[in-house]
């Protein structure tokens, strides 16, 4: 037997989820440029990067979305675990090999924009090399908070921890920073 | 934005956009964790006969229920569904009730084929479920959700008792590339199919034309 029945709800926004996923895409790609700009002086590399975490998250988004008010840490938590993977390639040498199936073939003005971009990472680039021999999270408590805007709500949902242990580890990172700092100057 | 993130935006959506323009609105909890029945399929199956016992179970909160499984007075079982994300619970509840059959999602690349039994080809395992008749409107118990749009889904009568021991009814859904016109506007719109298996039935199902021999 098949049978024909009409399905979903005629009350659904057009698009769908497409146009869901577009709000949240056009307001966190800078962010999530922002996050890769910090890891890679590469114009290539961030904007890879930064398409294979939008990727992700649209495969993912109807069926294993974020919460509502989560969707901050939902994408970074994608963007860390791909830039996770970008590392392990790169460890693995075969970045070079990768990098020629680029899907994002840059032009010259979008090159000029993410090298922009990498440019004013540079300042939140030596803080974090400030807190290198801290644990990683540590690092990213500090980034996610004082360098991308998360609340710390928000930066213990993308790191896995409660919102106490983010506070804990932010804190004495800040400690740290500043100690550096004053050692710098 | 700058033209590398819109130009990145226009390639996502036409690379990958096609399955999110196709799911009308997407679950904001999972299934898991919305009311279920607490009952053992037994005495769901019991309370069957005497009245009609609705579970509708739901894989969202506010939205749409994705869908609804009823027992109905005969011992048939109305599956409703209005979203492919409503597969895993339906499954779920079907086998709480000890019904063999299970909805499998179309998927591209699907390999799985499992023994079909085709001595029963003819029987109406499945129907459309008929408007009317002295069970509770499952439109009506949807629409009484807080929330819930105006149901549009598949809504299917299973003959759980007809089907065969051993066996396993397996119910395909599928979007359809082309939408039709509801109400004025323009919306998704579903086929499927059914079949039985000996033993336990594929999970998955290629797309019409491209089922392994």
């Amino acid at each position: 037997m098949t049978s024909a029945a009409s399905l979903r709800s005629p009350d659904a926004p057009p698009g769908g989820c497409l146009a869901e996923f577009e709000a949240l895409y056009r307001s966190e790609v800078g962010l999530v440029t922002g996050f890769f700009a910090r890891r890679s002086r590469d114009p290539q590399t961030v904007a890879d990067l930064t398409a294979d975490t939008f990727v992700e998250a649209m495969k993912s988004f109807a069926s294993n979305g974020p919460a509502d008010g989560c969707e901050r840490p939902w994408l970074f938590a994608i963007a860390r675990h791909v830039y996770a993977k970008h590392c392990q390639r790169a460890g693995r040498r075969d970045d070079a090999a990768r990098r020629d199936m680029a899907r994002q073939t840059l032009d010259e003005d979008e090159t000029e924009q993410l090298l922009e971009r990498i440019d004013a990472q540079r300042t939140a680039r030596e803080l974090l090399a400030m807190l290198a021999a801290m644990p990683e999270m540590d690092r990213e408590a500090v980034e996610l908070v004082d360098l991308a805007g998360f609340t710390p709500t928000q930066a213990a949902a993308a790191l896995g921890v409660s919102p106490g242990t983010l506070r804990v580890r932010l804190f004495r990172a800040r400690v740290k920073l500043r100690k550096e700092i004053k050692h710098n100057v | 934005m700058s033209s590398f993130e819109n130009r990145l935006w226009t390639e996502l959506a036409e690379e990958h956009g096609g399955p999110l323009a196709r799911t009308a609105s997407r679950p904001r909890d999972r299934p898991s964790h919305r009311r279920r029945a607490p009952l053992a399929a037994a005495a769901v199956v019991a309370v069957a006969a005497v009245l009609a016992s609705v579970l509708s179970l739901t894989a969202s909160t506010s939205t749409t229920p994705a869908y609804a499984v009823t027992v109905n007075p005969d011992g048939s079982v109305t599956l409703t569904l209005t979203s492919v994300l409503g597969v895993r619970g339906a499954n779920q509840t079907l086998a709480k009730l000890g019904v063999r059959a299970q909805v499998a999602q179309i998927e591209a690349g699907c390999t799985q084929t499992g023994e079909r039994d085709l001595t029963r080809i003819n029987d109406p395992l499945v129907e459309p479920r008929k408007p009317g008749g002295r069970q509770p409107s499952i439109e009506a118990q949807l629409k009484r959700r807080k929330g819930a749009a105006a149901f549009a889904g598949i809504d299917l009568v299973i003959h759980a008792n007809q089907i065969p021991q051993g066996d396993t009814l397996l119910i395909t859904a599928e979007l359809n590339r082309r939408p039709f016109k509801y109400h004025g506007q323009t919306v998704p719109s579903v086929s499927s199919t059914d079949g039985l298996y000996r033993g336990a039935a594929p999970t998955c199902s290629p797309p019409v034309g491209h089922h392994a021999s």
